[in-house]
């Protein structure tokens, strides 16, 4: 007689359980969906209106994108500059590459934010902005700027997406401000700033964000001085070109060979690599951080490598910030962080064409 | 009601299907609901959790055991996760969505929903409706349009008759 009556139970919940499914309301479905990966998403479109509905939404977007970030796909710190033929990032060999086709022609550089990647078209004055996983691409025609373009930073900043452009010409060196989805729908080539000091040779094209500036870092090499480095910087609040102080032993001598700008534990961090000063022949990587933002004396020593190999990415997205290893600040340490060599790219829903706003979902939900 | 000093205490929940569950309150209170109401003094007695079944409830405190009982390291308490999660078939991850979200127990949550992710990951959108009990409101025409517009992401997806 027991069994039986379990038996009965258990049909009877198996019942009851399949409603359990419909029953998960849109907060726990958002949350199970966003940690889905953007073809899976795309299709489950086609599930039900709701469904639909829930996929397109603005809010729905963010929440996918900041799980995301979870799950980053490294890519080689360079796949994304001058190397369009590396497209799609080695991860997604589906994604489409027909439109790649366009980028064919010298790409000066790119960087990615939020899964949309940047490219601009030196050649043509165009700048693309694609989301690879979502095969939509966007093509900004901009006024192409005199000079020779040295620099480039494309990111978010008070959640609006920005490209930065530095030209070089016959020593006028100027940034320029694209705000590629300004408020009338048209892309906005806006100010251009002097900068003070010429920058004659840059260690890495991609700008680095921090404390709501973009930096890089420039060396002048006058024969027979030896190098000597400085950070110059762009603030997005005030549109305005700056400098960030730094100690004149960090500015190099003839044996440093790299400068690099990360952001550490949400400071302004860069990684140095100089020849040894033992034996001449070895490479020594020290990574520095800027502590308080902007205070020359601030800048501490939080890691060494012996390591000959070590570079770092100026370029990881802003959202790496929580990837990156928490240095301990007060302890000098080995630098071992893999994240510091790549680049990465996060998949996101978002539209190329319209930045952050949602597709308007054809379905509205009518519950 | 106050237990004897030295010996931990313990709560008993009650699933909607009657059954009752002896847990320790240090485990049981992972759950923000039971936590509040042992810190309002009302889990003397039996604790009803009228949107848990037996059978889920009893796999919740196993979690509930299992996760409390390792100390705090972030890695071991993710492969206790994953271990914990890795036979589970879809519809005992659909119940125990619902139960972490009514226990408010984030972790669980969290795990759960990257798990039904995982299992939904290459999945046929029949699989799904399914699955979810979800009925089909497109038209014909409408349905078609959808598809049309995400045509490549219906390659490489797991046959529709699977379970």
């Amino acid at each position: 007689m027991y069994t039986v009556k379990i038996k009965f139970e258990k049909n009877k919940k198996k019942k009851a359980r399949k409603e359990v499914a419909a029953q998960l309301n849109s907060d726990i479905l958002s949350e199970t969906l966003s940690r889905l990966r953007v073809k899976d998403l795309l299709r489950f479109k086609c599930v039900c209106k709701e469904w639909h509905h829930l996929i397109s939404r603005r809010e729905f977007i963010k929440l996918h994108l900041e799980n995301s970030i979870y799950r980053p796909i490294l890519l080689n710190k360079s796949s994304f500059v001058a190397c369009p033929r590396l497209f799609p990032p080695p991860d997604a060999a589906n994604y489409d590459l027909e439109s790649t086709t366009n980028f064919t022609n010298m790409v000066f550089a790119g960087s990615s934010c939020d899964g949309l990647v940047c490219l601009l078209n030196d050649e043509h004055g165009i700048i693309h902005i694609w989301n690879p996983p979502l095969r939509s691409h966007a093509c900004i025609p901009i006024t192409k700027p005199r000079g020779y373009i040295r620099c480039f930073w494309f990111g978010r900043h008070n959640d609006e997406y920005k490209i930065l452009l530095g030209t070089h010409n016959w020593g006028d060196a100027r940034i320029h401000l694209i705000r590629p989805y300004n408020d009338d729908g048209h892309c906005s080539y806006k100010s251009s700033h002097e900068l003070r000091n010429n920058y004659h040779y840059l260690y890495d094209t991609i700008g680095t964000l921090s404390n709501s500036n973009v930096h890089w870092a420039a060396v002048s090499r006058r024969v027979p001085l030896p190098p000597h480095v400085s950070i110059f910087s762009y603030d997005l609040v005030h549109e305005s070109v700056g400098e960030v102080p730094i100690p004149e032993h960090m500015r190099g001598s003839s044996s440093l060979t790299e400068f690099k700008l990360g952001e550490t534990n949400g400071c302004l961090s860069c990684l140095l690599k100089r020849l040894s000063s033992t034996d001449g022949v070895s490479y020594e990587s020290e990574l520095w951080v800027m502590r308080e933002y902007g205070v020359e004396e601030s800048w501490t020593k939080v890691g060494i490598s012996p390591l000959d190999r070590l570079y770092s990415s100026s370029s990881y997205e802003s959202s790496l910030r929580t990837r990156v290893p928490q240095v301990e600040l007060d302890q000098p340490a080995r630098i071992r962080s893999p994240f510091y060599t790549k680049q990465v790219y996060v998949e996101s829903l978002v539209s190329p064409r319209q930045g952050a706003r949602c597709d308007h979902s054809r379905f509205c939900c009518s519950g | 009601m106050a237990a004897e000093t030295g010996t931990p205490t313990t709560l008993t929940l009650k699933s909607n299907d009657d059954e009752l569950f002896s847990v320790a309150e240090s485990a049981a209170i992972l759950s923000v609901t039971i936590r509040n109401m042992v810190e309002d003094g009302c889990a003397g007695g039996v604790i009803p959790l009228d949107n848990v079944d037996g059978k889920t409830l009893a796999s919740v405190i196993t979690y509930m055991n299992g996760i409390s009982a390792i100390p705090a390291d972030e890695e071991k308490k993710k492969s206790y996760r994953d271990k914990f999660l890795s036979d589970k078939d879809f519809e005992t991850l659909a119940d125990m969505v619902l139960a972490a979200n009514y226990l408010n127990m984030s972790c669980l949550m969290d795990a759960v929903s990257a798990k039904i992710a995982q299992v939904m990951e290459k999945k046929s959108v029949g699989w799904v409706r399914r699955k979810f009990g979800i009925e089909n409101d497109y038209t014909p025409e409408e349905e078609a349009a959808v598809k049309e517009e995400h045509k490549w992401t219906f390659e490489g997806v797991e046959t529709d008759d699977d379970n």
